[in-house]
């Protein structure tokens, strides 16, 4: 560790001590998810059966079958988070035998079941190395692991490195571009908000010292604050010398990719970010607009409007929007559908688990009813 | 993305110039030095083109999807179902013979909600159509008749809805069979109707169910009728105390029955049915309670807060309910006629018929002795009846007098008197039954139609019992009785299975009290599972684990304990003495302990779906049910909350619950009658009768005793005074 990250490695324990009321709440609840008495064993249990297999790849069917460093980031942090070690294991291992290829520390983004070129192309995806190194602090922190704090260390630095980058608007704000290549365009760079956690940041940050991915996390906490004074926040926004606008080519409509940014906001401790208000009230208009029947959930919505444009029947995304409605309001209980993964594929399934790990470590008041 | 932009640009200047707001969280984070990083980032990043040989993609990805398999769907509608006066669990309702009534219920929130008002009814393959129908009168308005007309399986008939009104109505119901071939009683069992009570009722539209107290009442009153139970949503390491009192008030809204919550975790994986209505208890949130729709449409009661707050928000909604209706309570030595006890089955139109009266007498009420007690019986039959046409009068299951009804008929007769033992009635419930058997005539051909009734009982007919001293036995009625829901202890509650948490619930939903009644204090029921015998106290009950496990379990044959003779071995006569000794000895033991003999033989042999027992007669408030495992908890629960109020039910130290439903009760022989009155000369007669009768041979002790005591006495006082009188 250099003299750069130790600084930055004790702001960032500062920000998260004093700062992060979020953070230390969710690290007691880590502590009851992990125990013998978890009570989301069984969601995980299903979690597992539906979408890992014995190799410890997560395979999401709807990518062609593809398993990629988020899914595989994803399964990491969740198998930490409960404790399982055999879980994590499998996963941390084929990961690091077919995505862990470039010659940095980061994976790369995505794994094809068939094929030549199982790995087309070895550019990454920041979400999914960020999930994986917060999946290694949680286990290198509970069982004093030093190899696996080490290799988070790596990952956060390269990723520090490759993917934090300052903004071109001259805010002085630092960007976490989605991936190493491919979103610095002439007009600006690209970012999708999506992949902001930032508790995820914040601990990574913590833990590794890499004091820029915290500050990386308040700044984009700070950008979606003022995209969401104009509307919902869209998947993704490309950042020039001009300001904030669509990213030229790709979905500026609040759709699968943001639906994620109230529910990191929600576990990040940050129920009040004006993100999450936007989004809760668009759920809300789009239930009590009469449109929607029994089971179908909002999941594609115009960001200025908030029409619903896609519904969805998987329970998950019906998970997140009953969850940011509750967040967001001062009542407790949330219509939160009981865990599936019958019905479901790997994302929704996915975000669905992790709504409930939201609610219990972030969002207690919010029990599904 | 058009308007996106301009939002952007237009109508979000923070958006746009972000430089000029601060973030929000920034006066409060530590200012990090970020110079060096920001000199150094272009430099550092690796060259991306280096990591791949060919095109560059980067991570996007296909997220719409089509549900392969549908999730299970909530209906678009639901039957609330009908309730009956009886609140039993069991949701078919038989109408057997040749005429049966029964009174059902039905809640409506809005007659304008109803979709459709259903009966569905399923006949036996021996009833005659055309001599064949169901009468139904709704909230006194006939619907016309349905005709009764055997098919595969339950039929639904659609009554008029503008019969309903909006809140609770009456549904009478009569059936009026006929035999397609047979007349006579074995005619009368073979003839029957029977309502599926969960498969009838109102058809409401799910959608429309208001998120308010009445919503919720419907939806709770059609998810007790068309799933059974009530599931309970709460964190499954919290323990509530209102659970209990939940389970009363569910109970109290479907008309008494046992109710099955069925505990869930908020946690839990989905995929069942969804319900219509469920209750969601929130332990650590702030106050909260009202009617919200779940994810799966259901209507949620949602209880949070401190819990004296919650019940009294739970007055509104589920209120708790009046205090069960006794039975009608004899006085001794009061001449009481039947109506005045609630006597309402007064005549019959069956064959076969059974028309039962039951009463309670006071719990302290003792009579073993042979004094007498009248019926004075006022009765008529049909005219022309055939012949071996009787009544039989039952008390308690004995019958006390036969009657014939196969001459004088067409008239009420003049009352007659029919004495009985009066030891035949117990302390607490007792059965008066009529059972009247009219033979065919003709069996081999269906019954002429009947105008009237065969027989009628006229409610002016009076009971007297004659008074007691004021003696009980200690028995496991008297805590029964009076056990409320809170007094229900569940047995190593660390250890609870969900099915013996189901059970507790389902025995408290119903253990609602009696009115008149006195609750007590001390009272207590604890239940274990029959796998888990090692949870439960034996006090001194002369029993062993194992004698327990054969009552619940198969089991291969018993190891005999005493040595089996060689009958062809020894002498003949040494047998045949040795065998009336041993008789000799029982009956001799039989005068001295008039009980059910030792309880490791009379258990032995036995099978029982549940056990209810008395360990420790020091205690007789304690008791302990044991139950089958598996055992269906609203059924067991029904049984049990059936039995404070019924004749049948437990008595004496132990009772078991047959697979049949039936209590069997074994009496301790060693536990003698309790005057609980001072004794005196006005009763001194009465409890030395009782004493006698209960122990020949313990009172012929006792008065033998007595006499020699005279005798002393008498040859001491004729010693004393001799030389006085030679004197």
């Amino acid at each position: 560790m250099n003299r750069r990250s130790l600084m930055g490695g004790i702001a960032a324990s500062g920000l998260a001590a004093s700062l992060l009321p979020g953070l230390a709440r969710a690290q007691q609840g880590t502590a009851a998810l992990s125990g013998p008495r978890n009570p989301l064993a069984a969601p995980w249990s299903a979690w597992k059966a539906a979408f890992l297999d014995e190799s410890g790849r997560v395979i999401d069917k709807l990518q062609q079958g593809a398993s990629h460093s988020e899914s595989q980031g994803y399964g990491l942090l969740m198998a930490a988070t409960f404790g399982d070690a055999a879980a994590f294991d499998l996963i941390h291992d084929w990961t690091e035998r077919n995505l862990a290829i470039r010659s940095d520390a980061l994976l790369a983004w995505r794994w094809l079941p068939s094929g030549s070129g199982r790995v087309p192309d070895r550019n990454n995806a920041a979400d999914g190395d960020l999930f994986y190194a917060w999946g290694l602090v949680i286990r290198a922190q509970r069982e004093q692991r030093a190899d696996l704090l080490d290799r988070a260390s790596a990952i956060a630095a390269d990723l520090v490195s490759t993917c934090v980058v300052a903004a071109p608007d001259g805010s002085g704000r630092m960007l976490l571009t989605p991936a190493a290549e491919g979103f610095d365009r002439e007009g600006g760079q690209i970012i999708n908000p999506s992949y902001y956690m930032p508790l995820a940041m914040r601990e990574v940050a913590r833990a590794t010292g890499q004091s820029a991915l915290a500050t990386c996390a308040t700044d984009g906490e700070a950008l979606m604050a003022e995209i969401a004074a104009g509307g919902l926040v869209p998947d993704w926004v490309q950042i020039g010398p001009g300001g904030t606008g669509p990213a030229e080519g790709m979905s500026g409509r609040n759709g699968y990719e943001a639906v994620r940014v109230p529910l990191f906001l929600c576990w990040s401790g940050s129920a009040s970010h004006p993100a999450v208000a936007r989004q809760a009230q668009a759920y809300r208009e789009a239930e009590t607009g009469g449109g929607l029947s029994l089971g179908q959930y909002p999941i594609v919505m115009d960001t200025d409007t908030g029409k619903v444009i896609e519904t969805s029947a998987d329970v998950g995304y019906g998970a997140v929007a009953a969850l940011v409605q509750c967040a967001e309001s001062n009542r407790s209980g949330a219509p939160i559908p009981l865990y599936r993964t019958a019905n479901q594929p790997y994302y929704p399934a996915t975000l669905h688990l992790m709504t409930l790990i939201a609610q219990i470590l972030s969002v207690p008041e919010c029990v599904p009813i | 993305m058009a308007a996106f932009g301009l939002g952007l640009a237009v109508a979000s200047p923070a958006f746009s110039q972000a430089t000029e707001t601060p973030p929000p969280s920034d006066q409060d984070v530590p200012i990090i030095n970020l110079d060096p990083l920001l000199q150094t980032l272009p430099g550092d990043a690796p060259p991306a083109t280096a990591e791949g040989d060919g095109p560059v993609t980067i991570p996007e990805y296909s997220r719409t999807s089509e549900s392969a398999d549908p999730l299970p769907a909530r209906p678009d509608s639901f039957l609330t179902g009908l309730k009956s006066e009886r609140n039993d669990p069991n949701r078919i309702l038989r109408l057997s013979g040749e005429r049966q009534s029964a009174t059902l219920f039905v809640d409506v929130p809005a007659p304008a909600d109803v979709i459709a008002f259903v009966l569905s009814y399923r006949v036996s393959i021996n009833v005659l159509p055309s001599r064949s129908e169901l009468l139904v009168t709704v909230n006194g308005t006939e619907a016309p008749p349905i005709t009764l007309s055997p098919e595969d399986g339950f039929v639904a008939a659609e009554l008029p809805v503008e019969l309903l009104r909006e809140g609770h109505n009456r549904i009478e119901i009569t059936a009026r069979q006929a035999h397609r071939i047979f007349c006579g009683p074995d005619a009368t069992f073979a003839i029957w109707t029977e309502i599926d009570l969960g498969q009838s009722g109102v058809r409401i539209p799910s959608a429309d169910i208001p998120m308010d107290e009445a919503g919720f009442a419907t939806a709770l009153n059609g998810q007790l009728a068309t799933q059974g139970n009530v599931p309970i949503r709460m964190d499954p390491d919290a323990s509530s105390d209102l659970l209990h009192d939940i389970a009363v008030r569910v109970s109290g809204l479907s008309g008494g029955s046992a109710v099955d919550l069925k505990l869930e975790s908020p946690y839990d994986v989905g995929g069942a049915a969804p319900p219509l209505a469920r209750i969601a208890i929130l332990e650590t949130a702030p106050a909260t309670t009202g009617v919200r729709r779940g994810a799966d449409g259901a209507a949620v009661l949602v209880l949070g807060g401190p819990q004296d707050g919650m019940r009294a928000e739970l007055d509104a909604i589920l209120p708790p309910p009046e205090p069960l209706q006794d039975i009608a309570s004899l006085v001794p030595g009061v001449t009481t006629s039947l109506a005045d006890l609630g006597f309402t089955d007064t005549t019959t139109f069956n064959r076969y018929a059974e028309q039962r009266l039951v009463f309670r007498l006071p719990d302290d009420w003792l009579m073993l002795s042979n004094a007498e007690a009248l019926l004075r019986l006022t009765y008529g039959f049909a005219e022309g009846l055939p012949q071996g046409a009787l009544m039989l009068v039952k008390l308690n299951g004995t019958t006390v007098r036969l009657l014939p009804l196969d001459s004088g008929g067409g008239q009420v007769l003049e009352p007659l008197d029919i004495g009985f033992k009066a030891n035949l009635l117990n302390p607490g419930p007792n059965a008066l039954e009529f059972v009247t058997i009219v033979p065919g005539d003709p069996p081999d051909q269906p019954c002429p139609q009947i105008a009237g009734p065969l027989l009628t009982i006229v409610d002016d007919s009076t009971l007297l019992v004659p008074p007691t001293p004021r003696m009980s036995f200690i028995g496991l009625r008297s805590a029964l009785t009076s056990l409320g829901p809170d007094q229900v202890v569940p047995v190593t509650p660390e250890a609870r299975s969900p099915w013996l948490e189901r059970l507790d619930l389902a025995i408290q939903s119903t253990l609602r009290p009696i009115s008149g009644r006195e609750s007590n204090a001390g009272a207590r029921l604890n239940v274990v599972g029959a796998d888990n015998l090692g949870a439960f106290s034996f006090g001194t009950l002369d029993l062993s684990r194992n004698d327990l496990e054969g009552l619940f379990y198969d089991r291969g044959p018993e190891v005999l304990q005493e040595p089996v003779e060689d009958p062809s071995g020894g002498p003949r006569y040494a047998r045949r003495v040795q065998s009336m000794v041993a008789g000799f000895a029982r009956q001799i033991g039989q005068l001295a302990k008039p009980g059910d003999g030792p309880l490791k033989t009379w258990i032995a042999g036995r099978k029982a779906q549940a056990a209810l027992l008395m360990p420790d007669p020091e205690h007789p408030e304690t008791l302990w049910l044991i139950a089958s495992p598996g055992v269906d908890p609203a059924l067991l629960a029904g049984d049990l909350a059936a039995a404070r109020v019924s004749p049948d039910g437990p008595r004496g130290r132990v009772s078991i619950l047959t697979a049949a439903g039936q209590w069997q009760n074994w009496q301790d022989a060693s536990m003698m009658p309790v005057l609980k009155e001072p004794l005196t000369f006005r009763n001194f007669r009465n409890v030395a009768g009782n004493y006698a009768s209960w122990s020949p041979l313990y009172f012929v002790s006792v008065l033998f005793g007595l006499t020699l005591l005279s005798v002393v006495l008498a040859l001491i006082f004729v010693v004393s005074t001799r030389g006085r009188r030679k004197r």
